[in-house]
């Protein structure tokens, strides 16, 4: 089964607009080391992966469960995954959930998708790949599926472009057509070459659309968000998931919260395309640091602000505390009021440990942070800061406790 | 009303003068108004706080109270931490995010590596087109070795009116590829370029342009900080864009900028005859027929974008990474719809152009604004490592006695 979630009847009686998602997945490659299937005499340094399927299943099961913050209804999602045997006894759901992601399958949801996005030009839809891929230029990456690099044909037969998907969904000639005018995509895949595909710069990967010209691109908002800039590889924990989904949850969580206010002077918080470019990167900046890698998302497509989805809370807002001088630390009493004087609630550890200590409040209020010295010492004063107002994800402040 | 102004702490002429993004956030965080830091805004009585971000991502902050009828001034102050330690080195920290590298070791004995600046002239992309070597040493004007530590600023100057258009830039170093940048010779440009030492030991090059709201503007698009490119988009972009005769370079920047936020559509603005004009008006810039052409094709008038891309074959490689981008999947799409729509000798130079850009594309850092490509040799694009050999072997002004 490959649409795993549709609410369309519903939705079409209540002549509404929905949000339409295709999400891939693909760990289990057939033709490369370690696959099911007949080996290719090259594999382009590529092998199996164990994390990038349950990446996929883990987007739609974030789609499912937090369905009230979309921007529209969730109509439809079609999934197609191709786990791997350790992803499956990590995750037993993955097994037989959906289609395994293999060219077939890709193209004929990709179909499906594409009918269904062009229904209402008020829907929104959402692409979500995972697995292996190449760079084919700043704004274009080749995805494998999971029979990439089979016998006979393009090398590339068994994968597609993302360019090839853009203009594909690019609203028609045809005034009578209705394409979503609002589109979100997701590369969570390496994006660099292989140096042996240098040599093969015609091949060519199988359009996912016919190549009909678009009329007038009026889309709202159309970014493409890849997991890695151009040239550089995008990474995972080995069985986990991929450190650009762990980022983009976090965002989609409340790291990329912004607040907005509406008519009635009512304060919400949501992530837009904006505030999710900004967040990405200091989560992804986190894992660098954790794991020494050196990712850095990047942008494509139509970057334009929208509204991505709504918070249902205020998110917390991360405060990053580091005592200067250092040799002050184990004297520095940090205190924390909102802007009316009142202490915020939760214990500060007399000692600021471990340093740089590290605070999580609510975003939606003022803070005066206050850091005395004690037993009081002559050369170090104390750290008396203005109000801070803090926006999610963090922010980091020296305590300077010297005059 | 109330009205906000705002100074920036800043201590380089440099940076005063440069007119960042500023947001003012009511107490409960949410947006009051957009400006700049050179504008004054008007303001409801209440409690604000301000903040501007920086092109290298660092942030200035304020907080104000202001009363009814009453005119303050924001001071916007960096966090201590990131603090630059010397004036001299704002611009390198704040503007280009340069944070300067000095190796943990010294080098007992002679060190015989060379690294060498050459140049190129011609047009990879016309029929037969070749890039030949010319002499560079007429180009280099100046040469600084600022702080921070390990990062230097070199000053080119490329005007020659007896060259062909397209003239190249290539900076050779042992241990790595050759990395060319396209500088057109037709325009009296200075051109800055600033060479800083890597962790690793190599040095990674940089160009900056001599329009600094336009530079800041790609600053601010590498490292994804979008707020701050809509904010500039909407106002210095579009000015940048209309006053192209001034800067067609920083124009052209501006135009991929808008292309890039789909902003190029502005009520009460021409911007499309503005992108047309670009093109019209500077036969010798690749940028202008590129950043049109995808402007036409958005429009959905393909034909005419199909034109405007294939004048790349005369013009050259465009200048800005996105330009290339831009030129290579509007012609894979184009070609793959060849006999519905265009003449076959339309897509037959298309397909030869396809074929040229991509030799570059492959070898494309997507991480610089300004096109950036690796090979020793720029007709035959590669990632080959060069070794000290290599690099003595060729001519070039040797930089050696510059970078210490």
């Amino acid at each position: 089964m490959t649409l795993v979630h549709d609410d369309r009847d519903n939705l079409a009686q209540q002549g509404k607009a929905g949000l339409h998602a295709l999400i891939a997945g693909v760990s289990a490659y057939r033709h490369l080391p370690g696959g099911a299937g007949r080996q290719a005499s090259e594999a382009f340094g590529m092998g199996q992966l164990t994390s990038t399927a349950i990446t996929a299943y883990k987007t739609y099961r974030w789609l499912l469960d937090n369905q009230s913050k979309l921007p529209l209804p969730l109509a439809t999602i079609r999934l197609l995954l191709s786990p791997s045997p350790a992803e499956i006894a990590k995750e037993p759901a993955l097994n037989g959930l959906a289609e395994p992601c293999t060219l077939d399958n890709f193209l004929t949801a990709a179909a499906d998708w594409r009918d269904d996005a062009n229904t209402n030009k008020e829907n929104v839809t959402l692409f979500y790949f995972a697995g292996h891929g190449i760079q084919r230029g700043k704004d274009d990456s080749v995805l494998l599926l999971e029979d990439f690099n089979g016998r006979g044909g393009d090398h590339l037969r068994n994968s597609v472009e993302t360019a090839n998907l853009f203009f594909g969904m690019a609203p028609p000639n045809n005034s009578r057509e209705k394409m979503a005018r609002t589109q979100f995509y997701f590369i969570d895949a390496c994006r660099n070459l292989p140096e042996k595909f240098k040599n093969f710069e015609e091949m060519t990967p199988t359009p996912v659309f016919s190549r009909e010209l678009s009329g007038r691109d009026d889309r709202i908002s159309a970014p493409i968000f890849f997991a890695a800039i151009s040239d550089t590889a995008a990474h995972a924990l080995p069985g986990d998931q991929t450190l650009f989904s762990k980022a983009l949850f976090q965002c989609l969580e409340g790291g990329a919260g912004r607040p907005v206010e509406d008519e009635n002077g009512q304060v919400n918080w949501h992530i837009s395309v904006f505030s999710l470019g900004e967040a990405l990167q200091v989560y992804l900046d986190d894992y660098n640091a954790e794991f020494g890698s050196d990712q850095e998302w990047g942008a494509g497509g139509q970057m334009k602000q929208t509204t991505i989805c709504h918070l249902d809370k205020v998110p917390d807002v991360e405060i990053i505390l580091e005592v200067n001088p250092i040799a002050a630390l184990d004297s520095a009493r940090l205190q924390v009021v909102d802007s009316f004087g009142n202490p915020v609630a939760g214990a500060i550890p007399k000692l600021l440990a471990p340093h740089p200590f590290r605070l999580k409040l609510p975003a939606n209020v003022s803070y005066r942070l206050t850091c005395t010295i004690d037993p009081p010492n002559p050369l170090w004063p104390g750290y008396e800061g203005t109000l801070v107002q803090v926006l999610p994800p963090r922010k980091r402040r020296v305590l300077k406790v010297v005059p | 009303m109330s009205k906000l102004s705002f100074r920036p702490d800043f201590h380089s002429r440099e940076l005063y003068s440069l007119d960042l993004p500023v947001e003012v956030l009511r107490s409960n965080l949410t947006m009051e108004t957009r400006s700049f830091t050179s504008k004054t805004v008007d303001v409801q009585p209440g409690t604000y706080y301000v903040t501007a971000k920086l092109p290298a991502g660092q942030e200035l902050t304020g907080y104000v109270q202001v009363a009814e009828g009453e005119s303050k001034v924001v001071s916007l102050k960096l966090d201590p931490s990131d603090e630059s330690p010397h004036e001299t080195e704002e611009t390198q920290r704040y503007l280009w995010g340069q944070m300067g590298y000095e190796p943990i070791l010294e080098r007992l004995g002679g060190d015989e590596t060379e690294v060498k600046f050459r140049a190129f002239e011609g047009n990879i992309l016309k029929t037969d087109g070749r890039y030949k070597a010319i002499r560079a040493k007429n180009w280099l004007k100046k040469a600084t070795r600022p702080q921070p530590p390990g990062v230097y600023e070199f000053e080119f100057n490329t005007a020659a009116p007896r060259l062909a258009a397209c003239t190249l830039l290539q900076f050779l170093q042992p241990d790595a590829p050759a990395i060319n940048i396209v500088l057109p010779a037709q325009k009296q440009e200075t051109w800055h370029i600033v060479v800083s030492l890597q962790p690793d030991e190599t040095y990674s090059l940089d160009v900056y342009l001599q329009h600094k709201a336009a530079d800041a503007l790609l600053r601010y698009c590498e490292r994804g900080l979008l707020e701050q490119v809509a904010v500039m988009a909407t106002s210095q972009a579009l000015e940048v864009l209309y006053l192209k005769k001034e800067d067609p370079i920083a124009a052209a920047s501006a135009a991929y900028v808008l292309l890039r936020l789909d902003a190029i559509e502005q009520p009460g603005k021409r911007t499309g005859h503005w992108l047309e004009n670009l093109r019209n008006w500077f036969p010798w810039l690749p940028d202008g027929a590129v950043a049109c052409g995808e402007y036409l094709a958005r429009k959905g008038r393909h034909k005419d974008a199909l034109a405007a891309f294939l004048e790349l074959s005369e013009r050259g490689l465009p200048l800005f990474s996105d330009g290339l981008s831009y030129a290579v999947n509007r012609l894979k799409l184009y070609i793959g719809t060849e006999d519905k729509h265009f003449e076959p000798e339309q897509i037959s130079k298309a397909k030869t152009l396809l074929q040229q850009l991509q030799r570059v594309l492959t070898y494309t850092d997507f991480h610089k604004a300004v096109l950036t490509f690796k090979g020793v040799d720029p007709n035959r694009p590669s990632n080959q490592h060069l070794d000290d050999a290599h690099v003595q072997k060729y001519g070039g002004i040797d930089l050696t006695t510059l970078l210490g």
